[in-house]
């Protein structure tokens, strides 16, 4: 038998170093394939521009002039393009008791609700 | 007789390249990931970039309570307003060359006589052929026109869909 | 080694029993590795291959998102499809065998739109693994998914089916899949999805009407449960007593609701 000698123990160390460290990489990959939504599918989900348009719009209709078709308009076409229901109601001011405009805006697309309830200055 | 030193160096190389050997296996053989394109992530930013572009052409000019450039294209009908403007916004990048986005614009609005949501094109720097991978962009706009079905013009509530893609 | 006589004593030791002893050590070992840890790795493959298509089908449905909620024509994906193959199974290929979703109401009192009950077969884009453990499929919008084995199925990625308590409006996503033919993909290759048709119902519910929704399996994929636990946990729908399969859309019946019905046509053209 030869005699054990203790040279070289380094090449074994780092022989379990890389083989370890593939180990954990594996495992480390092997977990992203659980993760199904990413970051990007999530925001394209959210509808935060659609919400912040129907807000503009109803704001912009409280100061011109708009009938009820107005607001048939924009409840069908939200509804059937852009799959959302939206309801809006307008009380404008009240001078001199309540110089305020108040909306009370409600948008539902399934995934997100959102209420709001705006004053203007 | 055989020289028996080194047998110790045998068993631990032996030892040592069938670990790295299955390591190896495991880590190549275990978890063969292909993640699909996530063309997702372009798709996110491109979307921005198109709301951005009709946002900015819904912002009346210099903030007053005139009409918007995009609401008096509308009214108007002018295509080729909507073109230059839209592809100059989306198009501008900081640097030597520009973007190349193509778009499709139509507008949606709600036929009194019946009720019915139709559309008709506003404008198209190019045709789709089909095979484009585009995202869809809106802009709610308040128009004052005379839409089909209408006989009055008054304050009307129309949608602007805009298609993108890299062209 | 005349030198060394009384550091190393060989005299103890023979070279065939060694030699011996390190062939039998490292035959057990490849004998391990066969018996115990080649079925281990397939197995584990298989879990992963099936994990990465649960990915996968989260993707596509993303997809399909796009065509149909936000009227994109065109996507696609690549995709790889390990351990299985990805079938479509066309909505107008055979009705008998095609999932479908039934709506209805309580008879005659709406006046609106196309006559209710009405039907709608779905199709669906399914995945089934090789070990015929496991079957994952895109129907409707949703991604659900079942053990070939088991009874049970459940939901991974759901539709956006949705009902509006302020409003008092029910909306509800009918997506179809249709390809002009058979098609089938294992290993790499890319979906392309187009937009085909869309249809948009609106139904005047009177007061004091009530919606159902029925969703009839397909016999070879039955998601039954999944599509169970999704109506009567999300949508907050309630089963009719003595006609299971049946479920009440719960909006407020004592005043007039807004039933939306929005079907979407896409075509399957490559996997």
């Amino acid at each position: 038998m030869a005699r054990m000698n203790e040279d070289a123990q380094w090449i074994v160390l780092m022989g379990f170093i890389v083989s370890f460290s593939f180990f954990f990489l594996a495992m480390i990959l092997n977990q992203a394939t659980v993760v199904g939504q990413t970051t990007a599918e999530s925001v394209l989900d959210f509808p935060k521009n659609d919400v912040r348009d129907v807000k503009a719009v109803i704001i912009q209709s409280s100061s011109v002039p708009t009938d009820a078709d107005f607001r048939t308009d924009l409840q069908s076409i939200a509804l059937s393009r852009k799959n959302a229901v939206v309801n809006y109601s307008v009380t404008l001011p009240n001078p001199p008791a309540d110089i305020h405009t108040y909306i009370n805006i409600h948008y539902n697309n399934g995934v997100t609700l959102y209420d709001e309830m705006w004053a203007s200055l | 007789m055989v020289d028996c030193d080194g047998q110790l160096y045998t068993i631990e190389g032996v030892s040592a390249g069938l670990i790295m050997l299955l390591t190896a296996y495991i880590v190549l053989g275990g978890t063969s990931i292909y993640t699909p394109g996530d063309t997702h992530i372009s798709d996110m930013q491109l979307e921005q970039l198109g709301s951005d572009a009709l946002r900015m052409m819904n912002t009346p000019v210099n903030g007053t309570m005139t009409e918007s450039p995009l609401q008096s294209m509308i009214e108007t009908n002018n295509g080729a307003g909507f073109t230059t403007t839209f592809l100059n916004y989306c198009n501008n990048m900081t640097g030597s060359h520009a973007e190349n986005l193509q778009f499709s614009a139509s507008v949606t609005y709600r036929n009194i006589n019946d009720g019915q949501i139709e559309s008709y094109p506003l404008a198209a720097s190019r045709n789709l052929t089909g095979g484009e991978h585009a995202v869809k962009v809106t802009e709610w706009v308040i128009a004052d026109k005379k839409f089909t079905g209408s006989n009055v013009q008054k304050n009307r509530a129309a949608l602007v869909e805009v298609l993108l893609w890299r062209g | 080694m005349s030198g060394k006589q009384d550091l190393t004593r060989e005299s103890g030791i023979s070279e065939s029993i060694g030699f011996l002893l390190i062939f039998s050590i490292i035959i057990a070992g490849i004998g391990l590795v066969t018996l115990y840890g080649y079925p281990m790795l397939l197995k584990q493959q298989t879990s992963a291959d099936e994990q990465i298509m649960e990915k996968n089908m989260i993707v596509l449905q993303n997809d399909v998102k796009s065509l149909a909620y936000k009227t994109v024509p065109y996507t696609e994906t690549s995709l790889k499809v390990g351990g299985g193959a990805l079938t479509i199974y066309n909505a107008s290929y055979d009705d008998t065998t095609t999932s479908s979703f039934t709506i209805s109401d309580d008879g005659g009192a709406v006046t609106t739109g196309p006559p209710l009950p009405q039907t709608f077969h779905t199709g669906d884009l399914r995945y089934q693994s090789n070990a015929a453990e496991t079957m994952i499929s895109l129907e409707n919008g949703a991604v659900v998914l079942r053990k070939v084995a088991q009874p049970g199925s459940t939901m991974l990625a759901e539709p956006r089916w949705f009902v509006d308590d302020t409003t008092n409006t029910a909306v509800i996503y009918l997506i179809n899949f249709n390809s002009t033919e058979m098609l089938a993909r294992s290993g790499v290759g890319t979906v392309q999805m187009a937009f085909v048709a869309g249809n948009y119902t609106e139904y005047n519910i009177p007061a004091g009407d009530k919606i159902y929704v029925h969703y009839a399996p397909n016999a070879n994929a039955d998601y039954s449960t999944a599509w169970s636990n999704y109506f009567t946990n999300t949508l907050k729908m309630t089963e009719v007593v003595g006609n299971p399969g049946v479920y009440l859309v719960p909006t407020h019946t004592s005043i007039p609701a807004l039933l939306v019905v929005k079907q979407y046509e896409i075509e399957i053209q490559s996997l």
